[in-house]
C-alpha cells in the first residue's frame, strides 16, 4: 500500500486517463471541452497528491518502493507538481486553440495525460529500467500528438521525424543501459552509485553512460542531438509545442539529474567534462540558430535548445551536487512558467489565423492591437533573456553560481555571453510588438481577443515569473 | 491651452518626489561625514547565504544627491519641454506624455538602487534596470527608425556589458566568499592574489566601460541622443553614464591599486578623454557636441579612478559634481534652443543670432559654459585644478597624461566657447545679415521661455558658481561631501581643501596653459572645422561600422549555421552519429584496443560451419548495401539475419536462434509488403537520387556507417573481455527452473513463469502495437481514398472523377495477389497446404515448449508467416474472406482472456494467483496425453502468446497488404 502511495500522482493520472478514454466515448464531438475539464480535474487531483507527498515527507527522506524500482523524494514530488501544472496550463490553452484548429478530440487529452503520467514516473525513477519505461511512456503519446493536426503536412512531417529519430535515440538509450548493466551487474542507480563511489568505473560503464547521454540529450535537445527540435516544434500544433518545450524538457532533465548529477555520472570525470562540452555547444549553437529565425515559433524552438544548454551547465556542476540539483529543478520550474506564458500568446495568435503563421510581422504592432498579449509576451521574453527581477534571472543566477563554484568559470562566462546574444532575438520581437506599426495586419479585420481560460493561464504564469524572480525562496524553501 | 498646463503640473508634481528624497539625503550628510553607515538588508536566497540590501556611505550619498537633485530639476523642466512652444503649434493631448515622467521616476529608482546597493547582486539588478529604462527613453519617439536603432544599440552595448559585469561580480563573490561589498573589501588581498583576478577585473571593467561610454564602446552615446532632451540631460550626462564611474570607484578598495588596474583604466580613460575632446569640436549637432564632451569628461573620471591616489579620488568627487552641474545645464539649454528654434544644427543656429531674441536663455548659459571651460571662479575650474594636481603628483606625473589632460582641457574650453557663441551669436559674415523684416519675423517666432523652463539650467549654473566658494565656509557642504565620498572610494581618510587659489604652483600653471591654448583653438575653431572636419578619424561615429559589422557577421554566421537544418532526416541522423562518435573519442576510444584484449576472450573452436555463417552474415550485409533494387536489398538483409541465427544456433542456444529466424522472416515479409505500398515510380526515383549522389557525400556516409560499425565492434570486444567473469543470473535459473516450474527449457521458464507478469503486460503491448499500426495506417489509406473494405468508402471513391468507377469495383472483388498481379496457381496451392501444417507445427511446438526449444511466440510467428504466404498468394481481401477465423481483434482478446483464466484458475485448486500449475496432473488427464506433453499454466500461457502474436501480426498484414488504389502509378 505504501508503494502505491509513493507514486500516487502518476497513478491518479494513469488510472484517470484510462477511465477518461471510456468516458470520452460518451461525449459528443462538439462537447469535447468536457474531456479537457475532466483531464484538468484529474491533474488537480495529482497536484494535491504531490503536495501531500511533499507535506508528509517534510524531512525529505528518500523513500523506495516496488522493490527499489521507484522512489519518492522532494525532487520527485516537486517535479510532479511542475508536470501537473504544465498539464493544466496547456489544457487551458487547448480550449480555444484546439477548437479553432479542429483538433478538439478526446484522445488529445488522454494521450497528453498518459504522457504526463510517464513524465511523473520518470521523476520517481530509481532504476535504469524504470527510466527507459518512463521515457517510452511519455514519448510514444508525443509522437502521435505531434501529428494530431493531420491534414496539415508539417504536422505529419513533424510527427514522423520525431518518431524516426526518437526511435534511434531510444536505441542509444537502451543500449547504454545494457552496457551499464554489463559493467556493474545492476540496474539500480543507488547500487551503481555505490560501486562507482568505491572507484569502480570500468570503461564499459562510461561508454554505457555516454550512450545514455546521447539518448537523453536527444530528449532535451542538446546540440548535436537537437536537430529534430525546430522542425518538430514548428510543425506540431502550438499547444503540443507548449507541452513539449516545458514538460519533455523537464522529464529529460529529471532523468539526467537522477543518473548524472545525483547518480554515478557525477563521479566519472570524462563524463562530467563531456556534459560540460555539450552544454557549451548547446548554448552557443542554440542561440546562434535562434538569431537567424524570422518565425517567432521557430525562434522559441531554438531558444529552448539554448536553455537546455544552461541546464546542462547545471548538470556538469558537480562540486556541490545538492545545490546544482536545486538549481536545475528551480530553473525547470521557472522555464516552464515562462515558456507557458510565451506559448500562451503564440497559441492565441495561432488561433487567430488558421494557417499557423508565426512570422515576425504577425507580431508587429501587437501592443496596439492587444496590449495584454504584448505585455505577457514581453515579460516572458525578458525572463527568457534573464533580465533581473524576473524568474529567468534567478534561475540563471543559480545555475551559473553552481557552475562557478564547481570551477567551471569558462562555462558560466559562456553562458553569460550567449545570454547577451539571446537578447538580440528576444528584443527583436519586443521591438516589433511595441515600436512598429503595421497597417496590413491591422486591416485584416481579425478578432484580437483573448479567450478567458488562456488569459487566466497567462496571468498565473506571469505572476509566477515575477514572484519567482522577486521571492525565489517561495519555491526554494521547498528544497531545503 | 488648458492641456498645455497639464504637463507643467505633472512636472512640478512629480518633481516633489525626488525633491523630498534630496532633502532626506542631504539631511544624512552630517551623520555620514561623521562615519556612520546606514544599511538595510533582506534575505533573498538564504539557502545560498545571499543577502540583498542597501547601504549609504559618502560615495553613495554623493551620487544619490546628484540623482535626486538634478532629477527634480529635470522633471520640472520636462513639464515645459512637452508643452508646445507657442500657440501656432499643435497642442498635445493632456497627459499624453505622462509615460515620460513615469520612465524618469522609474529610472531614478533604478539609479538610486545602483548607488546604494550593499551587495553585488542588488547592484547588478538595478544596473540592468537602468539599461532597460534607458532603452525605453531613447526609443521614446519610437516611430522614428533612428531612435529605435539607437535605443537597441545602447541596450545591447550597455546590457551586454552588464552581463559581463555579472560574470565578473560572480567570480569576485566566489573568490571573496560573500556578495556583500563590506565582506569583499575585507578579502581584498585574497582577491588580488587570485589567479582569476585579471579575468574578473576585465569583466567588471567591461561592464563599467560600456556603461560609461569608454573607448571603444563610446559610440552608443551619440546615437542615444535621439532621446528627448530632458532624458539626455538626466541619463546621458548627469547620472546613468556615471554608473560605471561609481562602480569602479566602489570596487576600488577590492580590485584597485594593481598595475593592471592602473594600466587598464588610465589607458582607456586617457584615450576616451582625448577622443571625446577632439571629436566634439567637429560636430554639427548641438547635442552631439555635448555628447562628445561628456565622453571626454567620463574618460577623465575613469582615468582618475585608475590613478588611485587620495588626491585623485578627491578630484573624482569634485569632477563628478562639477560636470553634473554644468553638463546638465548645457543639455537643458540645448533643449530650450531646440524647442524654440526647431533645430540643433550649429550652422543653422549661427544664421539666426538667437541672443537678440532670447537674452535670458543666453545669460543663463554663460555660467555653465564658463564652468565647462574650466575658468575661475567656477566649479569646473576646481575640477580641472584638482585633476591636474592629482596627475602631476602620483605615478611620477606621467608626462603623456599631463599633456593629454592639458590638451583635453583646451579642447573642452573651445567646445564651451563654440556652444555659447555659435548657438546664440550671429555669424560675422556681413552677407548673411538678416533684413529688418526677417528680424521681426524672428522676434515673433523665437522668444525666451517661461520662468519654469529656465529654472533648471539657471539654477544649475548659479550653483556652479556658488558652490565653488564653499571653501569660505568652515566645513562647507561640498567639502564635507567630497571628503566623505573620497574617503569611501579610497578606503582611507582624504584631506580636502578646495580653495580656489592655492598659490602659484604647477597645477595653476598647467591650468593657465590649457586656457591659453583653448582660447587659441576657440578663436580659430571655424577654420579648424572646415579644414579637418572631413578627416576620416573625425567623422561622427567611426566605431559604428565595427558594431554593425559585428552584428552583420553574427547574423551571417547564424544563417550559415542554420543551413545544416535542412529538414533532411539523414543529415540529422548523421550529425547525431558524428556527435556520438566525438563523445566516444572523448572517452578515450583509442585506449580500447589495449583494454579489449582479444586473447582474453575464451578461444572458440574454429568450425567450418561457424566460419561459413559469419561469412554469410558479412556477404549478405554487403549485398544489402550494394543491391541495385530495394527488394533485393531487403532480402539480403533477411539473409544476413538468418546468418546471425545460424551463429546463435551453433552457440548452442536453439531457443534464441529459433526466435531470431522466425522474427527475421516475418520482418522481411512485412518490409516487402510495406515497400510494395510505395509507388514504383517513387521507388525508382529514390534509387536514382541515391545513385546520382556526389562521391563525397557517399564517402561521408560510408565513414559514418563504418565508424558506427567499428564502434560496435570495439564495444563487443570490450564487453566480452571486460564483463564480470562469472554470471550470477544463469546459474540461478539453471538450478531453479526445474524445481520451481517443472520446465527444462530455461528460456521458456523465464518467459512464462519467472517473469510471467511481465509477459502478460508485454502481450498487451504487442496487441496494442498491432492495433496502433492498423488504426494509423487505416487513417492514412482513408486519406488517400483507397480503403476498399466497406461499401461506404467505395462509393466515396467512386464519386471522385479521377478514378474510373468500374475499375475499382472490379479490382475489389477479383482475386489478386500482392501488387495486383494475378498469382500463380502453384503458389496458391502451396499457401493453402502450408497454413494447416503450420498450425499443427505451432501446436506441437507449444505442447512440448516447456521442456524443448520453442515457445508460444515462435508458434505465433510460424502461423503468421503462413498467413503472410496466403496474403501473398491471394491478396489481402481474399485471404481474410477465406479465413473467417482470422479476426485480429478476437484473437488478441481471446489471448488475453486465456492468460487471465490460466493465471486465475490455480485458485480453484487452492493455489495462489499466477503460480505454476499442471492441470493435466491435477485432473488425471496426463495419462491420455503423449509423453512429455502437459496441460499446465505455462501451456495456457504459450497459447495466449501465440494467439496474440497471430492477431497482431495479421493486423499488420492486413494493413500493409491492402492494395493501393493507384497500382498503375
Amino acid at each position: 500500500m505504501q508503494d502505491l502511495m509513493l507514486i500516487l500522482p502518476p497513478l491518479i493520472v494513469f488510472l484517470g486517463a484510462t477511465a477518461l478514454l471510456l468516458v470520452d466515448l460518451k461525449i459528443a464531438d462538439d462537447r469535447k471541452e468536457t474531456v479537457a475539464w475532466i483531464a484538468m480535474f484529474l491533474l488537480v487531483g495529482a497536484l494535491i497528491a504531490a503536495v501531500m507527498l511533499l507535506y508528509f515527507n517534510r524531512t525529505g527522506d528518500v523513500l523506495y518502493g516496488f522493490s527499489n524500482m521507484i522512489l519518492t523524494d522532494r525532487y520527485a514530488a516537486l517535479l510532479d507538481i511542475v508536470f501537473a501544472l504544465i498539464g493544466i496550463g496547456v489544457f487551458l490553452l487547448t480550449l480555444r486553440y484546439n477548437r479553432v484548429h479542429q483538433i478538439m478530440r478526446g484522445e488529445f487529452f488522454v494521450l497528453t495525460l498518459f504522457s504526463i503520467g510517464g513524465m511523473m514516473l520518470m521523476a520517481h525513477a530509481a532504476n535504469l529500467v524504470t527510466i527507459f519505461v518512463a521515457l517510452e511512456m511519455f514519448s510514444i503519446p508525443l509522437y502521435v500528438l505531434c501529428g494530431v493536426a493531420r491534414p496539415r503536412l508539417d504536422s505529419e512531417e513533424s510527427s514522423l521525424k520525431y518518431f524516426l529519430l526518437g526511435a534511434f535515440a531510444s536505441g542509444f538509450l537502451v543500449y547504454g543501459i545494457a552496457l551499464m548493466y554489463g559493467a556493474t551487474g545492476t540496474l539500480d542507480i543507488a547500487t551503481m552509485l555505490k560501486q562507482v563511489e568505491r572507484g569502480q568505473a570500468p570503461l564499459l560503464l562510461v561508454i554505457g553512460a555516454g550512450l545514455m547521454l546521447v539518448g537523453l540529450g536527444f530528449k532535451v535537445a542538446a546540440v548535436p542531438f537537437h536537430m529534430w527540435t525546430p522542425d518538430v516544434y514548428d510543425g506540431a500544433p502550438t499547444t503540443v509545442t507548449a507541452f513539449m518545450t516545458t514538460a519533455t524538457k523537464a522529464a529529460g532533465f529529471a532523468a539526467l539529474v537522477r543518473v548524472f548529477l545525483l547518480g554515478p555520472g557525477a563521479f566519472v570525470g570524462s563524463l562530467v567534462s563531456a556534459i560540460a562540452i555539450l552544454a557549451a555547444l548547446t548554448m552557443i549553437f542554440g542561440n546562434l540558430f535562434a538569431l537567424a529565425q524570422r518565425s517567432v515559433k521557430r525562434m522559441l524552438a531554438y531558444s529552448s535548445i539554448a536553455h537546455a544548454g544552461y541546464l546542462l551547465a547545471g548538470i556538469a556542476s558537480v562540486a556541490n551536487i545538492g545545490q546544482s540539483a536545486n538549481a536545475v529543478i528551480f530553473y525547470l520550474a521557472t522555464y516552464a512558467a515562462t515558456s507557458l506564458a510565451a506559448f500562451g500568446v503564440l497559441s492565441e495568435i495561432g488561433s487567430m489565423n488558421r494557417d499557423e503563421d508565426h512570422g515576425l510581422e504577425r507580431y508587429t504592432g501587437l501592443a496596439k492591437r492587444n496590449p495584454a498579449l504584448a505585455w505577457v509576451m514581453a515579460l516572458a521574453l525578458f525572463s527568457l533573456m534573464g533580465m533581473p527581477l524576473t524568474a529567468g534571472f534567478t534561475g540563471k543566477y543559480l545555475l551559473f553560481q553552481s557552475a562557478v563554484s564547481s570551477g567551471l568559470n569558462w562555462l558560466a562566462l559562456l553562458g553569460v555571453i550567449t545570454s547577451v546574444i539571446s537578447a538580440f532575438y528576444y528584443l527583436r520581437v519586443i521591438v516589433h510588438m511595441f515600436m512598429k506599426e503595421d497597417a496590413t495586419v491591422a486591416a485584416n479585420n481579425e478578432q484580437y481577443y483573448v479567450s478567458k481560460p488562456s488569459l487566466v493561464m497567462m496571468t498565473l504564469a506571469s505572476v509566477a515569473v515575477v514572484a519567482l524572480g522577486l521571492l525565489p525562496t517561495l519555491l526554494l524553501n521547498m528544497f531545503a | 491651452m488648458a492641456s498645455m498646463d497639464k504637463h507643467r503640473y505633472l512636472g512640478w508634481a512629480s518633481a516633489a518626489i525626488p525633491a523630498g528624497l534630496f532633502a532626506w539625503f542631504a539631511a544624512q550628510l552630517p551623520a555620514i561625514a561623521a562615519g556612520a553607515k546606514l544599511s538595510y538588508t533582506f534575505n533573498w536566497l538564504p539557502t545560498l547565504g545571499l543577502q540583498t540590501g542597501f547601504s549609504l556611505d559618502g560615495l553613495s550619498l554623493l551620487f544619490a544627491l546628484l540623482i535626486t537633485g538634478i532629477g527634480s530639476l529635470v522633471l520640472i523642466y520636462a513639464g515645459y519641454y512637452f508643452t508646445p512652444h507657442n500657440a501656432t503649434e499643435p497642442a498635445t493631448r493632456p497627459f499624453s506624455e505622462a509615460r515620460f515622467f513615469a520612465y524618469i521616476l522609474l529610472f531614478m529608482v533604478c539609479m538610486l538602487g545602483v548607488v546604494t546597493a550593499s551587495d553585488v547582486i542588488t547592484l547588478f539588478i538595478f544596473w540592468e534596470g537602468t539599461s532597460i529604462v534607458s532603452f525605453l527613453l531613447v526609443a521614446y519617439k519610437y516611430k522614428d527608425a533612428e531612435a529605435r536603432r539607437g535605443a537597441t544599440k545602447a541596450l545591447i552595448i550597455t546590457g551586454g556589458g552588464g552581463v559581463a559585469l555579472l560574470a565578473g561580480l560572480l567570480m569576485l563573490a566566489n573568490v571573496a566568499g560573500s556578495t556583500q561589498f563590506s565582506a569583499i573589501f575585507a578579502q581584498a588581498a585574497l582577491v588580488k592574489a587570485s589567479p582569476l583576478y585579471p579575468v574578473m577585473l576585465g569583466l567588471v571593467a567591461l561592464g563599467a566601460f560600456t556603461k560609461s561610454a569608454q573607448f571603444p564602446a563610446h559610440h552608443w552615446l551619440p546615437n542615444a541622443m535621439s532621446a528627448p532632451t530632458p532624458a539626455s540631460a538626466y541619463l546621458h550626462s548627469a547620472t546613468m553614464v556615471k554608473a560605471g564611474i561609481y562602480l569602479m570607484a566602489r570596487l576600488f578598495p577590492a580590485l584597485g591599486g594593481s598595475e593592471l588596474w592602473f594600466g587598464l583604466l588610465v589607458s582607456a580613460g586617457f584615450i576616451t578623454m582625448i577622443l571625446g575632446a577632439v571629436k566634439g569640436l567637429f560636430q554639427q549637432d548641438l547635442k552631439a557636441v555635448l555628447a562628445y564632451s561628456t565622453i571626454s569628461q567620463l574618460g577623465v573620471l575613469m582615468m582618475l579612478i585608475g590613478w588611485g591616489s587620495s588626491t585623485a579620488m578627491k578630484a573624482l568627487a569634485v569632477g563628478t559634481i562639477a560636470h553634473a552641474l554644468y553638463k546638465g545645464a548645457m543639455f537643458l539649454m540645448a533643449g530650450i534652443v531646440d524647442h524654440s528654434a526647431h533645430t540643433r544644427d550649429l550652422g543653422a543656429l549661427r544664421t539666426l543670432g538667437l541672443r537678440k531674441y532670447m537674452p535670458l536663455t543666453f545669460a543663463a548659459t554663460i555660467l555653465p559654459a564658463l564652468s565647462m571651460a574650466g575658468l575661475p571662479p567656477l566649479l569646473g575650474f576646481l575640477g580641472k585644478e584638482t585633476l591636474l594636481a592629482a596627475i602631476e603628483e602620483a605615478h611620477g606625473g606621467l608626462i603623456v597624461v599631463v599633456f593629454g589632460a592639458i590638451l583635453a582641457g583646451a579642447f573642452t574650453l573651445a567646445q564651451a566657447a563654440m556652444l555659447l557663441f555659435d548657438t546664440f551669436s550671429h555669424a560675422s559674415h556681413p552677407k548673411s545679415h538678416p533684413s529688418e523684416a526677417a528680424n521681426h519675423a524672428h522676434a515673433a517666432k523665437y522668444s525666451d521661455p517661461p520662468f519654469g523652463f529656465l529654472l533648471g539650467p539657471a539654477l544649475l549654473g548659479v550653483l556652479s558658481l556658488v558652490l565653488a566658494f564653499d571653501w569660505l565656509l568652515e566645513a562647507g557642504p561640498i567639502t564635507t561631501l567630497v571628503g566623505s565620498a573620497a574617503k569611501a572610494a579610497y578606503g582611507d581618510k582624504v584631506k580636502v581643501d578646495l580653495a580656489l587659489f592655492q598659490g602659484f604652483n604647477l597645477p595653476l600653471l598647467m591650468s593657465a596653459m590649457a586656457i591659453a591654448i583653448g582660447l587659441g583653438i576657440a578663436q580659430y575653431r571655424h577654420r579648424l572645422r572646415t579644414k579637418f572636419g572631413s578627416l576620416w578619424l573625425l567623422q561622427p561615429v567611426r566605431m559604428d561600422a565595427l558594431y554593425h559589422g559585428f552584428m552583420r557577421s553574427l547574423e551571417f554566421t547564424a544563417k550559415q549555421a542554420t543551413g545544416l537544418q535542412n529538414g533532411s532526416i539523414r543529415t540529422y541522423l548523421s550529425l547525431m552519429f558524428i556527435g556520438f562518435g566525438a563523445l566516444t573519442l572523448w572517452f578515450g576510444a583509442w585506449r580500447w584496443p589495449a583494454i579489449a584484449n582479444p586473447f582474453l576472450i575464451e578461444a572458440q573452436p574454429l568450425q567450418a560451419l561457424r566460419i561459413f555463417s559469419l561469412l554469410l552474415v558479412v556477404a549478405a550485409a554487403l549485398a544489402s548495401v550494394l543491391a541495385r533494387r530495394d527488394l533485393t536489398a531487403i532480402i539480403a538483409l533477411g539473409a544476413s539475419g538468418l546468418g546471425v541465427a545460424l551463429v546463435i544456433a551453433l552457440e548452442p542456444s536453439p531457443d534464441v536462434a529459433l526466435v531470431q529466424i522466425i522474427v527475421d522472416i516475418l520482418t522481411t515479409v512485412i518490409l516487402v509488403m510495406a515497400m510494395d505500398r510505395l509507388p514504383v515510380k517513387m521507388r525508382d526515383a529514390a534509387y536514382k537520387i541515391e545513385r546520382q549522389e556526389h562521391i563525397l557525400t557517399r564517402l561521408r556516409h560510408l565513414t559514418i556507417a563504418g565508424g558506427a560499425g567499428l564502434f560496435m565492434f570495439m564495444v563487443c570486444l570490450n564487453a566480452l573481455s571486460g564483463r564480470p567473469r562469472n554470471s550470477i543470473v544463469t546459474p540461478f535459473y539453471e538450478q531453479q527452473s526445474k524445481p520451481f516450474t517443472g520446465a527444462a527449457d530455461i528460456v521458456g521458464a523465464i518467459v512464462v513463469d519467472f517473469r510471467g507478469f511481465d509477459t502478460m503486460i508485454e502481450i498487451t503491448v504487442f496487441g496494442v502495437a498491432g492495433a496502433a499500426i492498423y488504426s494509423l495506417l487505416r487513417y492514412a489509406t482513408q486519406k488517400h481514398g483507397d480503403d476498399l473494405e466497406n461499401a461506404d468508402n467505395i462509393t466515396q471513391i467512386a464519386d471522385r472523377p479521377a478514378v474510373p468507377n468500374l475499375e475499382i469495383l472490379g479490382r475489389a472483388t477479383s482475386t489478386r495477389g500482392i501488387g495486383g498481379r494475378v498469382p500463380s496457381a502453384l503458389v496458391q496451392l502451396a499457401a493453402q497446404a502450408i497454413l494447416p501444417i503450420s498450425i499443427i507445427v505451432a501446436f506441437v511446438h507449444m505442447l512440448y515448449g516447456h521442456d524443448q526449444p520453442g515457445d508460444g511466440f515462435t508458434a505465433g510467428v510460424i502461423v503468421a508467416i503462413a498467413v503472410g504466404l496466403m496474403v501473398l498468394a491471394y491478396g489481402q481481401i481474399d485471404t481474410f474472406k477465406r479465413l473467417r477465423w482470422l479476426r485480429p481483434g478476437y484473437l488478441i482478446g481471446s489471448g488475453w482472456l486465456v492468460v487471465m483464466l490460466g493465471s486465475l484458475s490455480p485458485i480453484l485448486w487452492g493455489q495462489v494467483f499466477f503460480s505454476p500449475f499442471d492441470f493435466s496432473v491435477a485432473t488425471g488427464l496426463d495419462r491420455f496425453l503423449p509423453v512429455g506433453a502437459s496441460i499446465s499454466t505455462s501451456f495456457l500461457f504459450e497459447i495466449a502468446i501465440c494467439l496474440t502474436v497471430i492477431g497482431s501480426a495479421s493486423w499488420m498484414l492486413q494493413t500493409f497488404a491492402r492494395e493501393p488504389a493507384k497500382i498503375t502509378d
